[in-house]
């Protein structure tokens, strides 16, 4: 069957002056099949945003070929392209009085005719998108009242009033707060699942990219673009280059960035359940390596921790017992521990040095 | 004379904004529909024709306004005024508002400026300097006496000619420059620039020229629709009948442009041909009107600000039929007024400021306390 978008051999980039042309991404060739969610990430400047631009038709691409649903996109005419593609970009308008369903309504312009008069099928397509997206009881409000998370919507919503076999979104999570991020991802999730939409997601957040993907586009390592599910480039390494920096590392078996762990002391907590798993997290906020699992730790921890009931229980390496009624108490109290063995010397137990596990 | 005014019976309700009467955009879905503020703007340009025929320095009764409103004989102590002051003047000023309205709308929509106006890209200063520099030749050749006493100068066909010349090789020049500038807004910012270079010019030219000189240019820079005679609506009705027509294609394209030109583009917008089409005709609407009336200021500016907020739409298929009959009603209105205080004759623009800037200061005023992002 021949996928609503197919990019072989691309080469896009800017053009400058005098016929320069700085090459972002080189060789792009990627599928999009029917109903599929690929999230292109990569870090900043690694040609996301010119490779979806550039097959937006917002700039031109400087070699290879784009075809949607089998057909040369150069060879579509503008009406023909949008009715194809839709895009949800990064852009700010001001929208004056434009009401959200007026706004939802523009997506029916590739359809209709030169007056922009909307017919009845125009209307269903409206009705459809406002409903399938969730915001049909904002249809009469004014866009600029909206808040950030509503705007995205009912933007979703004119990109589908459109109709279009494939989706290309720019950074639809950037103004979102992390309920706001989640909840598009799912909803875009359940677009292309429902109207076998093919949806191309530009974004920064890796984490949610591997959460909601199909499969992954990254760029960013050399000039290509390499592409799988994410699960896979992770295994294989790929998603490694493009991401790491020092000091941070990606966490492969939950998909997450941590900070790569310096050579701080060792703590180690005994319970299980949310109450202990906070533990941890207080503990490492607090400079502490703390080795998740039963893995044993080459060396003794430094303080070990246990849940009682409501309080918490700190050991140290010498036997000094504490009960702590919050995580900050327990915080500060293995801090002044730190401190105390930093003073008297620095070879007390629990700080041998130790790199990436 | 009422032909732009009718798309505006025709028009459709906002699109995908009737059925629900949601809570949220307070004061929105409460008041009148749009076919009742049109049928109310209508009313409104009727009643400013029927009192631009009547009053004046002669006062003439109703029922004589109603025959030379029909096209009837008017008896003869009114026919001379009715037919060479009254009525040229009248279907002069509705038509220039017309223009000017729509064009103001045009230019703000396209370079998505709320201050932007029909002269943001040197119309009326390339008219200026064609009209500088015919007066200082005029003034040098002593040809001073075809150019008629005082608000007269509007008429003269020399004026005119030099008006639109100027204001055409302006607009083409920055067109031309505009061929090499992707964007809108580096495009408003070379009008102004040019527009400032052109008024340079023309203040040399003046400096030099002797105070009856200045003082015709001076009047022609008041703006008047008293000098247009009916040998110069044979040209000035047919240009802007046809720019109010090519206006009627472009609806569509603005709405589109409310979202910015990536978006128009992904809509299947030729962004470029539209910007073009939508300078083209601004030139022709503001240039003739210019050419004929002087630069008539203030109408382009607040009658969409104005339309926006009596039709409470941002929809071009509303606005731009509202910025036609509200911009005819306000033009001649203004000039109603400006004859006002009897045998003196405001000048047009004191009058037009006088209405334009509260308008433009209210809707600013509004606009940045209900939080909207400018």
């Amino acid at each position: 069957m021949t996928p609503p978008l197919r990019i072989s051999d691309l080469t896009v980039g800017y053009a400058g002056r005098r016929g320069r042309r700085a090459v972002v991404l080189q060789h792009v060739t990627a599928d999009l099949a029917v109903g599929e969610l690929a999230c292109l990430v990569g870090p900043n400047g690694a040609g996301k945003s010119t490779l979806l631009r550039s097959l937006a038709g917002l700039q031109p691409y400087f070699a290879g070929e784009v075809l949607l649903r089998g057909t040369d996109a150069r060879a579509l005419g503008r009406a023909a392209l949008a009715r194809t593609l839709a895009a949800v970009l990064t852009d700010r308008f001001d929208a004056g009085r434009l009401r959200a369903g007026e706004v939802v309504a523009l997506g029916r312009h590739p359809h209709n005719g030169w007056s922009g008069r909307l017919d009845a099928a125009d209307r269903h397509a409206i009705d459809r998108a406002l409903r399938m997206v969730g915001v049909d009881g904002l249809a009469g409000a004014a866009f600029a009242r909206l808040s950030d998370g509503q705007r995205q919507r009912v933007l979703v919503a004119r990109a589908l009033a459109q109709e279009p076999a494939v989706l290309l979104l720019d950074e639809p999570t950037a103004f979102l707060d992390p309920p706001g991020r989640i909840a598009l991802m799912a909803l875009l999730r359940r677009i292309c699942a429902e109207r076998g939409t093919a949806a191309l997601v530009c974004t920064h957040d890796l984490e949610l990219a591997t959460r909601y993907a199909d499969r992954l586009w990254v760029t960013g390592a050399g000039r290509g673009l390499v592409t799988g599910a994410p699960e896979d480039l992770a295994a294989g390494g790929a998603l490694t280059a493009p991401f790491e920096r020092a000091g941070v590392r990606l966490d492969l078996r939950s998909l997450t960035f941590v900070p790569a762990e310096g050579n701080g002391p060792t703590a180690r907590v005994l319970g299980r359940g949310v109450r202990a798993d906070l533990a941890g997290h207080a503990l490492r906020r607090a400079g502490f390596r703390v080795p998740d699992g039963t893995g044993h730790g080459r060396a003794a921890p430094l303080v070990s921790v246990d849940v009682d009931g409501q309080e918490w229980v700190s050991t140290t390496a010498c036997g000094r017992t504490a009960r702590h009624r919050c995580l900050e108490d327990l915080v500060r109290h293995v801090r002044g521990i730190r401190d105390e063995l930093d003073r008297t010397g620095p070879s007390g137990p629990g700080t041998t040095e130790g790199e990436r596990p | 004379m009422r032909s732009p005014a009718g798309p505006g019976r025709t028009q459709q309700p906002a699109p995908g904004a009737a059925p629900s009467g949601t809570p949220e955009g307070p004061g929105r879905a409460a008041g009148p529909g749009t076919a009742p503020r049109f049928a109310l703007a209508l009313a409104a340009l009727g009643a400013v024709v029927v009192a631009g025929i009547a009053l004046g320095a002669v006062r003439i009764p109703l029922d004589v306004v109603w025959r030379a409103l029909v096209g009837q004989e008017v008896p003869p102590p009114y026919d001379v005024i009715v037919h060479d002051v009254r009525l040229p003047r009248t279907i002069t000023a509705t038509l220039v508002g017309a223009g000017l309205g729509i064009a103001g709308l045009q230019m703000q929509t396209l370079f998505r400026n709320p201050l932007a106006d029909p002269f943001v890209l040197g119309v009326s200063s390339g008219a200026s300097l064609g009209v500088a520099l015919v007066v200082l030749a005029v003034g040098t050749s002593g040809w001073t006496a075809s150019f008629g006493a005082g608000l007269g100068v509007g008429g003269d066909v020399g004026i005119a000619v030099a008006a639109a010349t100027g204001a055409g090789a302006v607009m083409g020049l920055v067109l031309l420059v505009g061929r090499f500038v992707t964007s809108s807004t580096t495009l408003l910012l070379l009008g102004v620039m040019f527009s400032y270079l052109v008024s340079a010019l023309v203040t040399v030219l003046l400096a030099g020229a002797t105070p009856e000189l200045v003082h015709q240019y001076v009047q022609w820079n008041f703006g008047s629709y008293r000098g247009v005679t009916w040998d110069d609506l044979q040209v000035l009705v047919p240009v802007l009948a046809c720019g109010l027509l090519a206006c009627l294609l472009l609806p569509k394209r603005l709405n589109a442009l409310l979202l910015g030109e990536r978006y128009a583009t992904t809509l299947g917008v030729d962004v470029p041909l539209t910007r073009i089409m939508i300078i083209t005709v601004t030139a022709v609407l503001a240039g003739t009107a210019t050419a004929f009336c002087g630069p008539v200021q203030f109408l382009g500016i607040a009658v969409p600000h104005l339309c926006r907020a009596l039709f409470s739409s941002s929809d071009h298929r509303i606005l731009l039929p509202a910025c036609a009959v509200v911009g005819a009603a306000l033009a001649l209105g203004a000039d109603v007024l400006a004859q006002l205080p009897g045998d003196e004759v405001l000048p047009l623009n004191a009058v037009n400021a006088a209405i334009g800037a509260p308008v433009v200061i209210w809707v600013l005023v509004r606009r940045s306390r209900s939080g909207a992002t400018a």
